[in-house]
């Protein structure tokens, strides 16, 4: 078991990214822009992977007044395209470029698969309870006037109300899409 | 923002899509970017060493001299690169600040020079990471002290000067030995007799003979008048220097409760209790008591002696790791005294007959002394015993190395700041050679421009080549700016030539005369100088003006001629704009180091002055000298550059040439 785990060890250490050309296939980014991306992925991650831990860190950085921890959680699960635990150079890139050069249904597709926290494949009241408590924690309490306690589940109120068409409970993708294409 | 993460603002700012589903209002428009160039690497060239990096890391810090457009100064066109004219080795440690956003401090880098340089920087040090900011502050604070300690001492060198009252006087003498000769032989005389007061106390109770009747008489009651003359002596000799002290204390009060003058106050006080209480059987027995704070006297040489004050300070800085041996001894005492005693409690004739009792046996055995008065007989007793000594050992060994630590650390701190003072009295005597040696330069060139000037006006040049050569560019500047501030206040550095000192004053007549004549040519060569700015035929000295002096304004205006200032404001402007001439680095820093300047500021205040007396100095000579003041080199004494003010643009440039 030691042996294994100084394998598993070795491996995570350092992790290298695929080919520039194949990622230069599976984004649309250019050469330079790939290059520019992973200097600064690279520069914040040496060992070429990102945890969770430190996805969170960073993403706390980014929101001072709030707590992002929660928000960073479904961020992480969501750029985690092969759910490994690590966010590998593939995964940013890819998803990177989706959400900046994808087509509006790339986009929803993605943001779909956000709000889709256990990804069966529909959203449920309570999931997307969780994503908006989630962004209500990272706003923090200091806008005025203060977020009440309320303000994530009556916001759910309105936008579940909107995105659920037959009323079943459950928001599907072709609901999701319709809703947010208006 | 840590500097790595601004990396990750686009994907942030990406992910905000995640949002929109839910937002409640209409996302704001992004900021458009202005310009966004792609990024290119920049080459910094710091004394030589290229450093290459990209655009962007520099820019992440915005508010540094690197990441601003502050750089652009040092942007050298020729070779596309920005010059750095600084240390290339801290140079690695701010430029991988930009890159990692962690500041690191070099542990072989002198903490002075790395601060410079990350002032130049523009770079705050509290930055510096945890990895090493301990350290950083460490130095930085036993520099400062280094820095204050000598501050101390040379204010205490100087504070000699001025005059001392008699009580001052008195104080540093007591304090300070080496102040004076009867300093010194006062602290040798106190230092006698309390060796002898010390000594007597000990004789005087050694057996010295018998008395008829075959009783032992120690010396002090054989002797007793001899004693009590030399007791008497003694404490007449500490009672005069403590009330000596008392007055020349600037603090009574606080002299007072100090723990030297509370020494000496026990040290003489049972003399003077047993004068009043003179055989009074009832307390005698306390009286005798009293002789023994006689012993204390001996604490008087710590004033003598520096190694005892150190261990005094010593202990004093290690009361707690002292009060824990005491405290953890005490506590051992009584768990062994305990046991030993109902250990022993079975046998026979056991002398552990209390538990008080018993710490007696603890003590001496914890300590390993081990007297042998008291020895457990039963077994339990002797295994008890046993563990009770090597635990002694144990408990007694851990404070003493810290204590042994501090008393070391305290003691070399003591050794390094004589020796710094040792040090520091060399040094300064050969700063001050220095500097009279600088001094002595411009006087000495000041006498050969004075008698320059005399023979100008006579009309005889042969022995001006054979003045001013030996001059090197820089001190000619710096003679040239000393007379300046001369001419200003209107004083004059002593030259020691009575015959010269009647020319100069011949010399200011004409001066002030002849400032009409030089109002004309300012007029027509403020015309003819302003385009011809950059003329390359002007001499190198003009760089230091572009610096300073070009600051101020750049334009010539005509003013309405006249008046005497009016003439000196337009030379003034007239003199500035001449100069925008950059083409060599400034000598500014150059001149600035030779006249020991400590800030920048000291120059530019001194050039408006300046600028004005160039004016008056300009005046003077006759046009005659005119040409041959073009024909010879840059001229060292101060009264060459001063011969223009005519026709000639490159004469009149040198005017302003500070």
């Amino acid at each position: 078991a030691d042996s294994g785990d100084a394998e598993l060890e070795l491996s995570v250490v350092r992790h290298q990214p695929e080919e520039l050309e194949e990622l230069l296939a599976r984004t649309k980014f250019s050469k330079k822009e790939l290059q520019s991306l992973y200097r600064g992925f690279k520069n914040e991650c040496p060992s070429g992977l990102v945890d969770e831990e430190t996805f969170k860190l960073i993403y706390s950085q980014f929101f001072p007044q709030g707590d992002a921890t929660a928000y960073a959680h479904f961020l992480f699960d969501a750029f985690d395209a092969d759910g490994n635990g690590a966010i590998c150079f593939q995964d940013f890139a890819v998803g990177l470029s989706v959400l900046l050069r994808g087509t509006v249904q790339q986009k929803l597709t993605w943001a779909f698969n956000l709000y889709d926290v256990n990804k069966d494949g529909c959203i449920t009241k309570e999931e997307m309870l969780e994503i908006v408590r989630s962004i209500y924690d990272m706003l923090g309490r200091s806008t005025s006037p203060p977020p009440r306690d309320s303000a994530p589940s009556e916001h759910v109120e309105i936008f579940f109300q909107k995105m659920d068409r037959n009323g079943d409970g459950v928001v599907t993708f072709e609901e999701f899409l319709e809703t947010c294409q208006q | 923002m840590a500097a790595g993460v601004a990396a990750w603002l686009p994907f942030a700012r990406a992910a905000a899509i995640g949002w929109m589903p839910v937002a409640s209002c209409p996302m704001p428009l992004a900021p458009t970017e202005k310009n966004k160039r792609q990024d290119e690497l920049i080459i910094l060239n710091v004394s030589g060493r290229r450093f290459q990096t990209w655009r962007t890391t520099l820019e992440r810090y915005p508010d540094t001299l690197l990441g601003s457009t502050e750089k652009e100064f040092f942007f050298n066109e020729d070779t596309k690169e920005y010059f750095f004219d600084r240390d290339p080795e801290v140079f690695r440690c701010i430029l991988n600040f930009y890159r990692t956003g962690k500041l690191h401090y070099p542990r072989y880098e002198c903490i002075s020079a790395y601060d410079e340089e990350l002032a130049f920087y523009g770079i705050l040090p509290e930055i510096i990471g945890d990895c090493c900011y301990e350290e950083y502050k460490d130095r930085k604070r036993e520099n400062a002290e280094r820095l204050m300690d000598d501050n101390d001492s040379e204010n205490n060198q100087e504070g000699s000067m001025p005059s001392l009252s008699f009580r001052q006087t008195m104080w540093r003498a007591f304090e300070n030995p080496h102040t004076s000769t009867l300093a010194l032989v006062f602290y040798y005389v106190t230092g006698f007799f309390i060796a002898v007061s010390v000594i007597t106390n000990v004789v005087e109770t050694v057996p010295c003979g018998t008395v008829p009747g075959n009783k032992e008489l120690s010396c002090g009651e054989r002797y007793a008048v001899a004693f009590f003359c030399l007791d008497t002596a003694c404490v007449m000799i500490f009672t005069v220097e403590y009330l000596l002290r008392l007055f020349a204390a600037p603090s009574r009060y606080r002299f007072i409760r100090s723990v030297m003058s509370i020494i000496d106050v026990v040290a003489i006080m049972p003399y003077y209790i047993g004068l009043v209480m003179t055989n009074n059987e009832d307390v005698s027995g306390a009286f005798v008591t009293l002789r023994v704070f006689r012993v204390f006297r001996i604490f008087k040489f710590s004033r003598h002696s520096q190694g005892l004050r150190i261990l005094g300070y010593t202990l004093k800085s290690c009361a707690s790791e002292l009060g824990f041996l005491l405290f953890s001894l005490t506590m051992a005492i009584i768990i062994f005294a305990t046991v030993m005693f109902y250990a022993e409690k079975g046998s026979s004739a056991s002398k552990f007959t209390s538990i008080p009792a018993s710490f007696w046996y603890t003590i001496v055995t914890m300590t390993t002394l081990g007297y042998g008065d008291m020895v457990p007989k039963t077994i339990a007793g002797k295994i008890f015993g046993s563990i009770c000594s090597l635990s002694g050992v144990l408990v007694i060994a851990l404070p003493v190395p810290v204590i042994v630590s501090n008393f070391s650390r305290i003691y070399h701190q003591n050794q390094r700041a004589d020796k710094r003072r040792a040090q520091k009295k060399a040094r300064l005597a050969r700063i001050r050679v220095a500097k009279t040696g600088s001094s002595n330069a411009y006087l000495h060139s000041k006498r050969n421009g004075l008698l320059n000037e005399a023979l100008e006006l006579t009309g005889s040049t042969e022995d001006e080549q054979h003045m001013t050569k030996g001059t090197s560019l820089i001190e000619s500047q710096h003679h040239h700016l000393l007379h300046c501030l001369e001419k200003t206040t209107g004083l004059s550095y002593l030259v020691d030539d009575p015959l010269l000192s009647v020319r100069t004053s011949t010399i200011k007549n004409h001066e002030f005369i002849d400032e009409q004549l030089f109002e004309q040519n300012c007029m027509e060569s403020s015309m003819q100088n302003y385009p011809s700015s950059r003329s390359p035929s002007l001499s190198s000295h003009h760089g230091l003006t572009t610096s300073c002096c070009s600051r101020r304004n750049k334009k010539t205006t005509h003013l309405p001629n006249s008046s005497v200032p009016a003439t000196r404001l337009r030379s003034m402007q007239e003199l500035s704009t001449i100069h925008i001439q950059c083409s060599e680095q400034p000598s500014l820093t150059t001149s600035r180091s030779s006249l020991n300047m400590k800030s920048d500021d000291g120059l530019r205040p001194n050039c408006k002055t300046a600028q004005i007396t160039t004016a008056i100095i300009s005046i003077p000579t006759p046009p005659a000298l005119t040409p041959e003041g073009e024909s010879r080199p840059p001229p060292s004494s101060p009264s060459h550059p001063t011969n223009i003010p005519t026709t000639t643009t490159s004469n009149i440039v040198k005017v302003s040439a500070l």
